[in-house]
């Protein structure tokens, strides 16, 4: 990497971009290509994906929390994306400091005691147990399931 | 969904939506080299599996295939869901028409502050300054075929 102008230089440095979070390939690459068709979702009456960026912000506040994130909608899809990869949970500890299980009423807890009398059990144990597990919590009744649904693949 | 074509089982609603996007998003990671590459600070972008020179010869169903993922990316996330591995920078530019300087430091700093770091410090080098440090080699040994960036490219 001798004799750099300034031209190549910085050209460089936008090559040294593209390549280390697009790829090598330009985006006229077919496969790339197919992806974006895609991800445009183009519809029939042509409205498209990319264009309401700002529309889904909005969604997204209304759908997850309450107007904590409005600010958010001068962010674009800068904001946009921080928020949806934040909210990403990857495991329960992500969960944890934000569940909030109340007790049920006695009547429950009584039937679930007598459902379940090992004296730990509780709907709050339950419930902990299953966000903590991962996978499919009853394999079995799963399988049996799945023979009726069309099993399908990429 | 029906998956009877007797429509005997009809669920509906953003619940099975959401799982079934879930579930194709997940068989796409279950097999994810053909269709992630790892970049750097624990992102990827997408495989292409055929060099631009034989554009004309990617299978069809490699671009079908493609094309579903860019559909589930997208319902995912106007389903308010992080589509990893993906780069969120990488859909960035791709919300904003493949447009490199919509990916501006600041947003390049928030995923990838090494990176900025790097592509910072060739700014700063200048023209004239000397490439060759560890950081730079280990950047085009990376991201380049060091051979190809140090012998045949001329500038």
């Amino acid at each position: 990497l001798h004799d750099r102008d300034q031209q190549a230089h910085d050209a460089l440095a936008a090559d040294m971009l593209y390549r280390s979070v697009i790829g090598a390939e330009p985006p006229s690459h077919p496969e790339l290509q197919a992806f974006l068709k895609g991800f445009r979702l183009p519809c029939r009456n042509g409205f498209n994906f990319p264009k309401v960026g700002y529309w889904f912000v909005i969604v997204l506040c209304i759908r997850l929390t309450v107007g904590q994130f409005i600010k958010s909608l001068d962010g674009g899809s800068e904001r946009f994306l921080n928020i949806v990869w934040t909210a990403h949970i990857s495991s329960f500890a992500n969960l944890e400091p934000h569940l909030r299980i109340q007790l049920a009423p006695v009547t429950f807890r009584n039937q679930l005691q007598t459902a379940i009398p090992d004296g730990q059990t509780t709907f709050e144990s339950l419930l902990t147990l299953f966000l903590k597990g991962t996978g499919i919590p009853c394999p079995r009744l799963l399988q049996r399931q799945r023979l009726i649904l069309t099993a399908w693949s990429i | 969904v029906s998956p009877n074509d007797d429509e005997s089982i009809r669920s509906l609603g953003e619940g099975i939506e959401r799982e079934v996007i879930h579930t194709l998003l997940e068989q796409y990671r279950q097999r994810s080299s053909e269709w992630f590459t790892p970049r750097g600070d624990g992102h990827s972008t997408l495989t292409t599996s055929y060099p631009l020179a034989m554009a004309q010869f990617v299978p069809l169903l490699r671009i079908r295939n493609m094309a579903i993922l860019g559909a589930a990316v997208a319902m995912s996330l106007v389903r308010g869901v992080s589509t990893t591995p993906l780069d969120p920078v990488l859909l960035h530019f791709f919300i904003h028409d493949c447009d490199l300087h919509s990916i501006h430091p600041g947003l390049l700093g928030e995923w990838h502050p090494t990176l900025k770091q790097t592509i910072s410090d060739w700014v700063a080098l200048g023209p004239d300054g000397d490439a060759n440090t560890p950081t730079f080699r280990n950047f085009f040994i990376n991201y380049y075929d060091l051979q190809v960036s140090f012998s045949s490219m001329t500038f």
